[in-house]
This record gives C-alpha cells, structure tokens and sequence, in this order.
C-alpha cells in the first residue's frame, strides 16, 4: 500500500472568522495526482495554502510528511514546492530567469553564503527540464505568461521536491501552451517521481491527465478517481461543470444533459 | 566653495550626509521593491514622538528616537500580522498617534528651545560628533544586516509566499527590514528631517529602477544617486541658507525626472 503524505482531518479554515473550508478530510498518497475543482471561491487556494503551511487552520488537522506544515524547518520545506497563480507574481522587479531559479536554493543555501558554481548549475538543470535554459539570462518580465510560469516550475523543482502544488497554473496561458505545459507536467511527475496537488478550472485536462479528483465548494462534495467525479452529478451541480462531454483517454464521454440550473440561469 | 571643506562642522555634515544617503538608498530599494513606502512614512513620522519624549526627559534626542520608532515599527509589524484592520489604516493610526504624542510631549515643555524646524526638515550642520558615532554604527549595522542576509531580503521582496514555502523565515525578514528601515531613518533625522526621510528612501531607488534591470546594478545605481544628491543639495542649502533636506530632496527629484525623460525619449 502506499503511503499517504498528505492527511487533513475535519479541518476548518478562513479568514476573519468565516470559514472557507469546512471540515474538509482528505488523504493523498504518494505518487498521486491530484486535481481540485471547484468554483471561485469555494476555498480551493485556502486548502492548498493549508497544505503548504501557509495559512493555519482554525480547527482540524493537517499534517504533510507526518508533520504539521506550519512547523516545518528548512529542510522540510525543500520537499515541498508551491508554485502560485502567475498573475500575482510582481512584475517591474529587476531579476533575471537564473535569478528566480536560484532563489529556491536561498533557503538551502543560507544566510551569509553566496551563491556558487554549482548552485548555478543546478538552477541551469532545473531551467532545462522546462525547457527554459536558453532564456537563463532574460529579465523575468521580458517572458510570457506561459514562460514564467515554467520559470516558476523550475525554481520549484530546483530542490527535487516529492511535492508539487500548483494553483491555476495555466491562467493567461492561451489554448496551444496549455496543452504543451500539461504535457510537461506530466513528463515531470514521471521523471522526478512526484506527487501534484493542481487547482485548476481546465475540466478535460483534468479528466486526461490526473489519478484523483476533489470537487471542493468550502466542503469535499466527491473524491475519487476523474472518471467517477466528473460524471457524478452532484459534482457537477457544485462544481458548475460546464462542460458537456468529457474526454478521458480515448474515450468521449458524454456525462450529462445541459444542466437544469444552468438554463434557469441563462433565462 | 571648496574652502568651506577645512571647516570640521562643514567635514561632520557631508560625511554624516554621505553615510545616511547609502543607508536610505540600500534600504530605499527594499522599500520600493515591497511597496513599504507609506509603512516608511509611518516609521519616519513616529520618530517626531521619539525626539519630543527625547527634549521632554533630557535625553539624547537620537537615542529616544531609536528606541521609540523601534518600538512603533514592531507595533505595525504585529499589527499587521494580527489584526483584522488593513494594514494602510494601522500605519495611518500609528502614524497620526505618534505625530500627536509628539505635539503633546513638545507641549509640556516648559523650558523648551530646540529647533524644531531642523528635526523635521533637516539640518545638517548641527551633526554632533555623537551624531556622526550613532550613524556609523547604525550603518555597520544595516550594511552587514543587508550583506547576512542579501539572498533572503531579496527573495522576501520579491515573492513573500514563496519565499515562506521555499524556507526562509519570511517573519524574522519582514520584523529585520522593518528594524532595518527604522533605525536608517531615525539617524537621517539630522540631514534630512522627519518629513522628507521617506521621500529620500524612494527617490533613489526609483530612479535606479528606471536605468537597470540587474538588482545589483539598481542597489550601486541608487547609491550613487542619492550620495550625488546629498553631496550637491548640501552644497546648495549651504550657499543660499536653505533647509538641507529640502534642497537634497529637490536635487534628487530633478535627477528623478531627468531620468524618467531620458528613459522615456530611450523608448
């Protein structure tokens, strides 16, 4: 059986006293592949700041790698890597695609050391496994959407995490570059041997790509593997799944009629 | 005009002025680079309480000074981690507070006749050979704080998220700039008053951030920046009798809109 890293238990969680996530439990094992969906707002970035001890929940436990990620030292963290929502990274900020990447070996590194030859070797290594190597030296605000966020990937493979937790990777990324940054996603998690925790609003990706599904709307409505979720109705009623058919491997899909409320809205 | 250099007040005064415009400069482009501007002003403000309790119990006005922006600074930095008000209304309480505790401690001193111009406009020339220890000092300090911990300030200024997942200790970062920036402006009081103190924290770096996308090249850029204006504002307030931080500041935004025309027409 393998090993379960992630463990949130009746966790509640928010800000000024209004929950956002309520009594969420879930598990997630090693190697697993995980896909939250949900609409905006129902607590989908709370719960994965949860996860990388960002945020403390107010009632509930998580633990990651059997500990709480709140009390994580250093080295617990280099298991772990978050890589936000592009948008809310700063743009006008005087830094080079080497210099993200590097910034996370700071941590490793420590105060007063400077950065050598090897650590610029290795944030080259992790720049070349998104394909990114040749635009080392660029500033990071001369890159497109979809190129700064494979930048960010990068500075969060640098360390060989076992974690991967992604928010809305592919927002302001068009059509044609998603597909190809799922495909490195992929290509990653079987190289790297990681576990991906991914928010994500793409329901066909999700469908194609991941072993686990979460509807989450403050609460986990479903759990399970994509092809019993995305066909759950309930799932798709909370998670206002718009999509018609669902395409899983070879397969299409076809899992619901257009929804009941969905055309209340639309009169 | 060089005659004036043989005076010892004349050497105390630019090199007390030298010292304070790399410290302010070094720690304005962590000040521009996070968006603490108006948390500096709320420092730099506060320090107005500090130099009043100072005059009002007889003590070194700088120390008291010190001391009370200190104290005033880890207030809105636990504020701001603890409290459900925004963080721009808690610098704009503690900022209006100080300001009033000053007029009040100013106001029970009977005997009082210090100069209270010079403290919130400047006065270079009344730096005191103890004035020129304290800010020797405060600059070993801030300088080997920023040298330590160099890879961590910029990460934090960056990404304060990621840093925090990738296993810096963003809260000591965050409670040392915030001692970082108290401590500079607190011994720039002399030079260029409580006033202006923040305009001079991001004058320089703004500028630098117009000429450069290296992060180094900016901290080199905006020092040479501010000693230009320091050194040439000092000259001036010297031959036409004029407050000194009001003619450093005025240099330093002519050189600001110079650069911002000149970058402009590069474009």
């Amino acid at each position: 059986m393998s090993e379960i890293i992630i463990s949130l238990k009746n966790v509640f969680a928010g800000y000024d006293n209004r929950f956002v996530v309520e009594d969420v439990t879930l598990d997630v094992m090693k190697g697993d592949y995980l896909g939250i969906i949900g609409p905006n707002g129902g607590g989908k970035t709370t719960l994965l700041k949860l996860i990388a001890g960002l945020l403390k929940p107010a009632k509930g436990e998580v633990k990651v790698f059997g500990k709480d990620p709140m009390k994580f030292n250093t080295i617990d963290r280099l298991r772990i890597a978050y890589v936000k929502q592009e948008t809310n990274i700063d743009t006008g900020f005087p830094v080079s695609v080497l210099d993200v990447v590097l910034m996370g070996l700071y941590a490793g590194i420590g105060p007063a050391k400077r950065i050598g030859k090897s650590h610029i070797e290795k944030a080259y290594a992790a720049l070349k496994k998104t394909g990114m190597d040749g635009e080392a030296l660029k500033h990071i605000d001369a890159l497109s959407g979809g190129q700064k966020q494979r930048v960010f990937i990068s500075r969060g493979i640098v360390n060989n995490p076992e974690l991967l937790i992604l928010d809305e990777p592919t927002t302001g990324i068009d059509a044609k570059n998603q597909s190809a940054f799922y495909a490195l996603l992929y290509e990653l998690k079987k190289d790297l041997n990681l576990t991906i925790i991914m928010v994500s609003h793409d329901i066909s990706m999700i469908a194609k790509q991941v072993t686990k599904v979460s509807c989450v709307n403050h609460k986990i409505h479903v759990h399970g593997e994509p092809e019993g979720v995305l066909t759950n109705e309930q799932a798709c009623e909370v998670c206002g799944i718009d999509t018609d058919f669902i395409f899983h491997g070879n397969k299409n899909i076809r899992i619901l009629d257009v929804h009941e409320h969905k055309e209340k809205e639309n009169l | 005009m060089t005659d004036i250099l043989h005076y010892a007040f004349v050497q105390k005064a630019l090199i007390a002025g030298i010292i304070s415009g790399i410290l302010l400069a070094v720690i304005g482009v962590y000040v521009v680079l996070k968006k603490m501007s108006f948390i500096g002003d709320g420092i730099a403000h506060s320090a107005f309480g500090g130099v009043a309790l100072g005059l009002l119990l007889g003590f070194n006005t700088t120390a008291a000074a010190v001391i009370f922006s200190w104290i005033i600074a880890m207030l809105i930095g636990i504020s701001k981690k603890n409290s459900k008000t925004s963080e721009d209304a808690l610098i704009g309480i503690f900022f209006a507070f100080t300001m009033a505790l000053g007029v009040i401690f100013i106001g029970f001193n009977k005997t009082y006749n210090a100069d209270i111009f010079g403290y919130l406009f400047g006065d270079i020339l009344a730096v005191t050979d103890k004035d020129l220890y304290a800010i020797g000092g405060v600059c070993i300090m801030v300088l080997a704080s920023v040298y330590i911990f160099f890879k961590e300030l910029l990460f934090f200024s960056f990404d304060e998220e990621g840093a925090k997942v990738s296993g810096v200790n963003t809260n000591f970062i965050y409670f040392l700039l915030l001692t970082l920036i108290s401590f500079t402006i607190v011994v720039s009081i002399k030079i260029i008053g409580i006033i202006l103190a923040v305009a001079f924290l991001i004058i320089p770096a703004s500028t630098a951030l117009l000429l450069t996308h290296n992060f180094k090249k900016l901290m080199i850029l905006a020092v040479v920046i501010s000693v230009i204006s320091t050194v040439s504002g000092f000259a001036i307030s010297y031959a036409f009798n004029l407050a000194s931080g009001a003619a450093i500041v005025v240099v330093a935004t002519v050189i600001f809109a110079g650069v911002t025309a000149f970058s402009r027409l590069r474009k």
